[in-house]
């Protein structure tokens, strides 16, 4: 396959995985439905990555920068992500402060 | 014959290797001022799913989804122009990047109508409008919405001034086969703007 084609087939798989995105928003998946979402979507970045962006065939200095940059990302997203979600719920106000609210 | 490098590079190799490191150090910048952005969506959305479900349900879900395959065919169309630069077809990258450029207004454009629709119906940020004395639960998600996706328009606006820029010196033979590092440079970028929608398109219009 030449260069060219192969660029036009990974355009067409992109654009298949964004319908299948589109389709399934329409289906009740429930919880399953971000999860989903997000696995689709890091399918389609990868092939831009990969293909478009040429990552693999870059020295190793740009992959580690790449690599930092995803790593930093998911470590504020996990974290700020977990903070919020294992709050526990704020005390009441004690009742000599209250007119101050 | 003048040398296709800077004085300060041994070879055009070299130079061609920084630039590329260099972008892709930007790229990471690019990345995470995003992250913060990603992680206020999350957090926000972890905190007030109610809110963000009423808000998603009324987002432009079509519009939003067309732009989603004019951004992927943008991209696959300037992957073509950097193929067609390194086998030595100048005009037809010029015409590709042009195309490039071309679908990045078609995206600003589907963008303007989403945005004056949603304005229309009196959703505007911070929970201002009509809208919200309805919707009481959902300025948070609109807030947001506005603030990534103008963020991101911008970023599509730049990203199409570099491509028009970059047609440009090609067509003027200013970028040359042996130089088509360059428009890499520039593809590299909207290739980032097309990897940050493929994220917010999801999580703002989809799931």
């Amino acid at each position: 396959m030449t260069p060219s084609r192969k660029i036009v087939a990974i355009g067409i798989a992109l654009v298949a995985l964004a319908a299948l995105s589109f389709t399934l928003s329409h289906v009740s998946l429930g919880v399953a439905a971000l999860p989903v979402a997000i696995l689709i979507a890091v399918g389609k970045a990868g092939l831009v990555v990969h293909f478009f962006m040429e990552l693999s065939d870059a020295r190793a200095s740009a992959i580690l920068a790449f690599i930092s940059g995803i790593l930093l990302l998911a470590i504020l997203l996990v974290l700020a992500v977990a903070d919020v979600e294992t709050r526990a719920a704020p005390p009441l106000l004690p009742a000599n402060h209250a007119h101050l609210s | 014959m003048r040398e296709l490098h800077a004085d300060h590079f041994e070879s055009l190799e070299v130079q061609a290797h920084a630039a590329r490191l260099g972008t892709w150090i930007f790229l990471c910048s690019e990345l995470l001022l995003f992250a913060g952005l990603f992680t206020l969506l999350a957090a926000s959305r972890a905190h007030d799913p109610r809110g963000f479900h009423e808000g998603m349900t009324h987002a432009a879900r079509t519009l939003g989804s067309i732009n989603t395959g004019v951004l992927l065919v943008s991209s696959t169309t300037a992957a073509l122009g950097v193929q067609a630069m390194r086998e030595n077809r100048p005009s037809r990258a010029f015409w590709l990047v042009l195309t490039t450029a071309t679908l990045g207004l078609v995206f600003l454009a589907i963008k303007i109508a989403e945005y004056a629709e949603h304005i229309d119906e009196g959703i505007l940020p911070g929970g201002h409008g009509a809208w919200f004395a309805s919707h009481a639960d959902a300025p948070l998600y609109w807030t947001l919405y506005y603030l990534m996706t103008g963020i991101h328009a911008i970023h599509v606006f730049v990203g199409m001034g570099l491509l028009v820029w970059t047609a440009v010196r090609v067509r003027a033979r200013l970028i040359v086969h042996e130089t088509s590092y360059k428009l890499d440079l520039v593809v590299l970028y909207w290739h980032l703007v097309d990897l940050i929608w493929i994220f917010l398109w999801p999580l703002l219009y989809l799931a």
